[in-house]
């Protein structure tokens, strides 16, 4: 009984080791196999109880008019592809509600509110916290 | 053993009462109680180091954060866990007997746990919400209450999970229903379960019947969508439930009124309840009001409200079966006297606004005379409070001239004075009594 209690310690402790890799697994891979897209931004600044300070990051990019015509739901799954401008910042091509098929960038992001006059959407992008000292990040 | 002790001791001795043999007994079962007291304290002041290495770790590490390398913080993060888990392994190995290694082990990797899980958050920019680290945090230390059989976790875990609810159920845009809570807040039931039934007079056993009520009550509410009146029946029919579990021996925790959170938070959940209901707004809204029946009858806040109802009944039915109808607390029946009053609501506003203040009324007048009847202060007390806040709520929504209020006032203040000097005053008699016998 006690050896059985034992294995099931250790996959508890891989598990609480497991997590955080995955996550720091997961973030490497985009950023080594991922493509670089600048954001232009208009910051705020929150602070997080388990992360400490941040800067809400607001884009630009955030509003779209998909060529799909149809009823958007707060908080659906949403895939935007992405081209640069002139000036080298992202811009959006597209946005659409399933996952593109080809070789084409696309970012996952989650549908903020939807304007059903106008057919527009405001995006939340998976990456709106940027952690740390704030007056590093502001330089 | 203190010296006032000592002293009687002597008395009983010299008049022949006890010998010998029955003090030194009297005096080896008081030194091991200090003996018990003394671990207890450990116990606690070693869960509170524990929590605060852990958080002074973290702080200082903070200070110098942003000078450091990706690699480093990362080894800074992983670090508390790991050593955490190697306590936590060398006390199942070589201290499982050890309470005070125990708890503070297992609080340490907790919150070494939910540091790490956070910690890597703000190196890498991950995104997340709270709900899904919470949801995580809670799952990976579940396991570490039963390995080690911890007590301290089991609490933190609660509260973490009640956490977890009101982030999904309240505070987060859009709310959902956090149906997770119900299994996870299941999951630690085991572990109370032994509590309860191996080590009722423990302090962990008195903590968790306060923090799983206190859990209850504050989850239920998440359940709402888009019927909130009818979460009125299930939040009295659960205060019913928690007064009928507080007869129970299993939850009372030896009748002690202070380990009797059900009971506790039951009384003062019902009588904060009938107190809201005692205007005229509720009621008034609840007449208005427009229910298409198919719909309500398949909403959670109905199937909540049944299934709490349903299960106080039985409660209350099997309570009632060895007893006559004159030992039947009227407190216990109010989430029943309720329900009639919701659905005669729905016909008339104004006959349940009267009902419901004769019952707080009655309520109070009942403890009083309880209290006066037990010689309990407290219950007394208690029960002249209920009036005086009847009598406050009221002074703000009927017309009735300062000169009426004033005397209404005057009058509750002075009983107050009476009731706990009458009580004083026949204890001092009584203790005169005893003294001359």
């Amino acid at each position: 009984m006690k050896n059985f209690t034992f294995i099931i310690l250790i996959i508890v402790f891989l598990a609480q080791l497991a997590f955080p890799l995955k996550m720091i697994i997961e973030s490497e891979r985009i950023l080594t196999s991922g493509k670089e897209y600048k954001f232009l931004l208009e910051p705020v600044d929150p602070s997080d109880p388990f992360r400490g300070k941040y800067i809400t990051l607001h884009f630009k990019a955030n509003e779209f008019t998909p060529e799909e015509k149809r009823e958007w739901e707060k908080q659906e799954n949403i895939y935007i592809n992405l081209t640069t401008d002139t000036a080298g910042f992202a811009k959006i091509l597209n946005v659409k509600a399933e996952c593109p098929e080809n070789n084409i960038d696309y970012v996952k992001a989650k549908v903020d509110y939807y304007y059903s006059s106008s057919n527009t959407i405001t995006i939340k992008y998976p990456f709106e916290s940027l952690y740390g000292r704030i007056k590093s990040k502001r330089s | 053993m203190n010296k006032n002790k000592i002293e009687n001791l002597q008395e009983l001795i010299q008049a022949g009462i006890i010998d010998e043999v029955t003090v030194q007994k009297i005096h080896n079962y008081y030194e091991g109680k200090k003996g018990n007291s003394v671990s207890k304290m450990l116990i606690v002041f070693s869960i509170f180091g524990a929590f605060l290495i852990g958080s002074g770790i973290i702080l200082i590490i903070a200070h110098n954060w942003d000078e450091l390398s990706k690699t480093v913080k990362t080894i800074c993060a992983f670090l508390p866990l790991i050593i955490g888990q190697f306590l936590y392994a060398y006390t199942f190995l070589k201290k499982k007997d050890n309470v005070a290694w125990k708890e503070s082990t297992s609080t340490f990797l907790f919150f070494a746990v939910g540091a790490c899980i956070s910690l890597i958050s703000q190196i890498y920019n991950i995104h997340g919400d709270l709900s899904s680290f919470l949801l995580l945090w809670m799952l990976l230390c579940l396991p570490l209450i039963y390995i080690l059989k911890a007590n301290a976790i089991s609490l933190f875990y609660i509260a973490g999970t009640t956490y977890y609810a009101c982030e999904v159920g309240y505070w987060s845009y859009p709310h959902s229903e956090p149906y997770l809570y119900w299994i996870l807040l299941l999951l630690a039931i085991p572990r109370y379960s032994y509590l309860l039934r191996k080590l009722p007079e423990s302090n962990f056993t008195f903590f968790h019947n306060w923090i799983i009520p206190l859990s209850l009550i504050i989850s239920l509410g998440t359940i709402s969508k888009q019927h909130e009146i009818i979460m009125f029946i299930s939040y009295l029919s659960l205060f019913g439930i928690f007064q009928l579990l507080g007869n129970v021996k299993l939850f009372n925790n030896n009748n002690k009124i202070a380990g009797n959170g059900y009971r506790i938070l039951g009384m003062i959940g019902t009588n904060s309840m009938l107190l809201s209901l005692s205007f005229k707004w509720f009621w008034e809204d609840l007449a208005r009001k427009s229910f298409i029946f198919s719909q309500v009858i398949i909403s959670p806040e109905f199937l909540a409200a049944a299934l709490l109802s349903i299960t106080a009944c039985i409660l209350l039915f099997v309570q009632s079966k060895s007893k006559s109808i004159k030992d039947i607390n009227p407190f216990e029946l109010v989430f029943i006297i309720f329900i009639i009053t919701f659905i005669l609501g729905r016909f008339n506003s104004t006959l349940p606004i009267i009902f419901i203040n004769v019952t707080i009324f009655i309520y109070g007048i009942a403890m009083i005379r309880r209290g006066a009847i037990t010689d309990h202060l407290g219950i007394l007390n208690y029960g002249l409070l209920i009036i005086t806040a009847l009598i406050t709520c009221r002074f703000f929504d009927i017309n009735i001239s300062f000169i009426i209020r004033g005397v209404l006032f005057v009058a509750v203040g002075t009983g107050f004075f009476l009731a706990n000097y009458f009580i004083l005053h026949k204890r001092k008699i009584e203790s005169n009594k005893d003294k001359v016998l």
